[in-house]
């Protein structure tokens, strides 16, 4: 409580103090990442494929979500629903659209590599990227497609800082996505899941259907994708997704390196730590002689940084090998 | 697995820090997403259509036929004069100069409709260069010996990198772009620049604002400054700077090549909301400008807001846009040359043609662009025709010895003579979003305009002795 008190006071000497604002706005963006991490995460423990077409997924799932919310407008067209409401199931229609995304690229592009050198398999996924961000951006044009969210550009003041409600809106909604991937990893499917990642050939003895799981973890991978793209796409970021939405997700990649590339738990830590570590560069480390464009230089600094102290990331699994 | 945490780790820290620290030129430099998508692929040839021609070229004289020069590209026997286009038709910008090639498209198809260049079609051929400059100077190489002339050159670095081969080959080339470098007699010995180069934008804008504020009772105005780096970026934020210094205006942030392409630009509006200035100036392109200014106006803050012209989208005042409100406020656009909207014998000029020749193409600002840049070939092509010599050097020097062009009021007259500060063009449309004509399609770019041909007495005094940035 005291140093509640402290924290509080200290901001409030600054109305809208910058530090204040460079944190909410690294949180902010540090919830994106750590969604974007934790599907790239879940995808790479279960099937130990590093998907290069992450921010092809996070595009892809971004502008389906419009096209449901907006051309389609659904179930607006159909039904005489609150805003939110309304939002919400065009979201959660996105989200199971997103979801057989996964899957089906799954399937079709990575199935038929089981077995295969992982290199190739990262190669493959490239592949995936550029088939995938070709068609999205041919889709989307030159202009953004809004996502039509309920927010609007709605803000909350809180004496200290004043935050936008769709940010507000993005913490519940990562804190409940941890929490359901956290119990997850504790279900049946869940478990499976892990013994694959720890096991390919002791789980597929042991009864577990290893395809499945695949595909499992590439709808997860899709949908966390495809929350990290839309609320990449909101206000006060943007008015709607754009084709470099992509970016975002290579933006992701120190996170995921920093907090450990099998953690979800990392992924979560990296990503918040990564977002906020940016937001404060690119608040302070302004100075000439730092150049243009050093805070994008920050991440992969820290990343290093962190490697060079735990080669695995500050949550991955350390694995030793018989030389 | 060891070496596999290693291996990503070091692959993926050395490409991503590179593309993190690649100032990189081609991508912040121009506009990227401020129209609307093009729906036309520039065909290689403009075909002559049926209809009844509007503008009647003398037919070609022979005896005059015997006495014209000419070296490449012009086939008196055949009647054909080929013209090189140098387009990013499916690049980054290529939404933008698909447009412009409609217009341009368009333009030559009612003069050929009309008998030519005194008989001989024009011919226009297109190459795709993706807005890669590799590709910008192969495709040049490729066209110079087949082309009198390159009717357009999208890009200032990609025209840079050709700029010493025009001067070298003696050839012609209207660039599609605004750089203020254009006007250098130094730079543009091969070029027919066209419109307020960026940083006399900047310097009317700002002049524009100032006054706007001192008028309502502003006793100082302040401004806060953020652009991309590069040409386009830096030659509009030096002349924001210089339009400031020039009114004694304290710029109270300073983020000139601040704003990155794909990176965070959330700090750079959260430190404009916290510089507190009157007047903020952004050149970026509508993506980032989004991040900077929603960043800004989420922390509570109010400003007038302007920029380059590359900023606006139309998508910012569209109806389920969360900031059209804020941006309808706030924001004060510009434009090089009249709007599609007015009225005048350029635009009513305009509107014909495209009916008649491209009525599936959007009616969007970017096709008068082609217009102008078709109109100042064609009066170049004129010119050498009338001279005689319709070499590739003859249209350079006939090109060059335009007077006064006349773009019936599409865009202020240019001319190519005299010195640099008489040749400098100066004058700009100022504009305000328009949600309301937006949703009624009465401006499919989403603006009204306030000021036609508007030069501020600040932009109207500036002389110019080299590029406001200077191109490395």
């Amino acid at each position: 409580m005291t140093v509640e008190f402290f924290v509080a006071g200290f901001l409030a000497q600054t109305e809208h103090s910058q530090l204040a604002g460079a944190i909410v706005s690294g949180l902010s963006l540090g919830t994106i990442y750590a969604l974007l991490a934790m599907g790239f995460v879940i995808i790479f423990k279960a099937t130990q494929v590093v998907n290069f077409a992450h921010g092809a997924l996070a595009t892809v799932g971004a502008f389906i979500t419009a096209g449901v919310a907006v051309e389609l407008n659904f179930p607006g067209r159909f039904l005489d629903v609150p805003p939110l409401l309304g939002w919400s199931v065009s979201v959660l229609t996105a989200l199971v659209l997103s979801a057989l995304m996964g899957i089906l690229l799954e399937r079709v592009f990575l199935r038929p590599m089981v077995g295969e050198d992982l290199f190739s398999v990262a190669i493959v996924t490239l592949g995936m990227n550029v088939i995938l961000m070709t068609i999205v951006t041919d889709y989307i044009g030159p202009d953004p497609r809004s996502m039509a969210d309920p927010w609007g550009d709605a803000v909350a003041d809180l004496g200290f800082v004043i935050v936008a409600h769709t940010e507000i809106a993005q913490f519940v909604v990562a804190v409940a996505l941890v929490l359901l991937v956290a119990a997850f990893f504790r279900s049946r499917t869940g478990i499976a899941m892990r013994a694959t990642a720890f096991d390919q050939e002791a789980a597929r003895a042991q009864g577990i259907k290893v395809g499945a799981i695949f595909a499992i973890a590439w709808a997860i991978g899709a949908v966390l994708a495809t929350v990290g793209g839309i609320f990449g796409s909101v206000y006060p970021r943007r008015v709607g997704v754009y084709s470099d939405t992509a970016l975002l997700a290579f933006r992701a990649f120190p996170a995921i390196i920093l907090g450990g590339l099998d953690s979800v738990v990392g992924a979560v830590v990296g990503g918040l730590s990564v977002g906020v570590a940016e937001a404060l560069a690119g608040s302070y480390l302004n100075h000439p002689w730092f150049g243009t464009g050093f805070s994008g230089i920050v991440p992969y600094l820290l990343m290093v940084g962190v490697l060079f102290i735990r080669p695995y990331g500050i949550f991955g699994t350390e694995e030793i090998r018989r030389v | 697995m060891k070496t596999n945490f290693k291996w990503l780790a070091v692959v993926m820290a050395v490409t991503l820090i590179a593309a993190a620290c690649g100032g990189d030129e081609e991508e912040a430099e121009a506009p990227a997403t401020t129209v609307a998508p093009a729906t036309t692929a520039a065909p290689a040839t403009t075909a002559a259509p049926e209809e009844e021609p509007m503008d009647e070229e003398e037919p070609m004289d022979e005896e005059m036929d015997m006495m014209i020069a000419t070296d490449i590209g012009v086939d008196l026997e055949a009647g054909v004069i080929k013209v090189g286009m140098l387009t990013d038709l499916t690049g980054p910008f290529g939404g933008l100069v698909g447009l412009v090639a409609a217009g341009v498209n368009a333009y030559w198809a009612d003069v050929n409709a009309g008998g030519g260049i005194h008989g001989m079609q024009v011919e226009l051929d297109y190459r795709d260069t993706v807005y890669s400059v590799d590709n910008h100077v192969l495709f040049y190489e490729e066209l110079k010996d087949k082309v009198v002339a390159f009717g357009h050159s999208t890009g200032s670095p990609h025209t840079v990198a050709i700029r010493e081969d025009l001067e070298a080959d003696g050839i012609l080339a209207i660039p599609l772009t605004w750089y203020s470098g254009w006007s250098d007699p130094a730079l543009n010995a091969n070029l027919v620049p066209h419109g307020a180069p960026y940083c006399i934008e900047a310097m009317n804008l700002v002049g524009y604002l100032h006054d706007v504020l001192v008028a309502q009772g502003v006793d100082n105005p302040t401004i806060a400054i953020a652009s991309f780096p590069g040409d386009y970026g830096l030659d509009s934020a030096v002349g924001a700077t210089l339009g400031a210094d020039a009114l004694g205006m304290e710029v109270v942030y300073d983020g000139s090549g601040n704003i990155i392409p794909g990176q965070d630009n959330a700090p750079i509006g959260n430190a404009i909301a916290q510089s507190g200035a009157d007047i903020v100036w952004v050149t970026a392109n509508a993506a980032t400008f989004t991040e900077v200014y929603g960043a800004a106006i989420s922390q509570g803050f109010e400003a007038l807001w302007s920029g380059a012209t590359p900023n606006w989208s139309p998508a910012l005042v569209a109806p389920d846009s969360p900031i059209k409100d804020a941006v309808a406020r706030d924001y004060y656009g510009s434009i090089y040359f009249s709007p599609i909207i007015e009225n005048n014998p350029g635009t009513e000029f305009l509107r014909e043609l495209m009916a008649t020749y491209a009525p599936e193409v959007p009616l969007i600002d970017y096709v008068v662009e082609g217009f102008i840049e078709a109109m100042i070939l064609h009066e170049a092509l004129n010119i050498a025709y009338e001279n005689g010599d319709m070499t590739q050097g003859g249209v350079l020097a006939a090109a060059k010895s335009i007077e006064e062009i006349d773009f019936r009021g599409l865009a202020p007259t240019e001319s190519y003579v005299g010195g640099a500060n008489e040749r400098l063009q100066r004058q700009i449309w100022i504009t305000r979003p328009d949600p309301d004509a937006l949703a009624a399609g009465t401006s499919p770019t989403g603006i009204s305009v306030i000021e036609r041909a508007y030069t501020h007495p600040i932009a109207a005094d500036y002389v110019f002795e080299e590029a406001c940035y200077k191109l490395s």
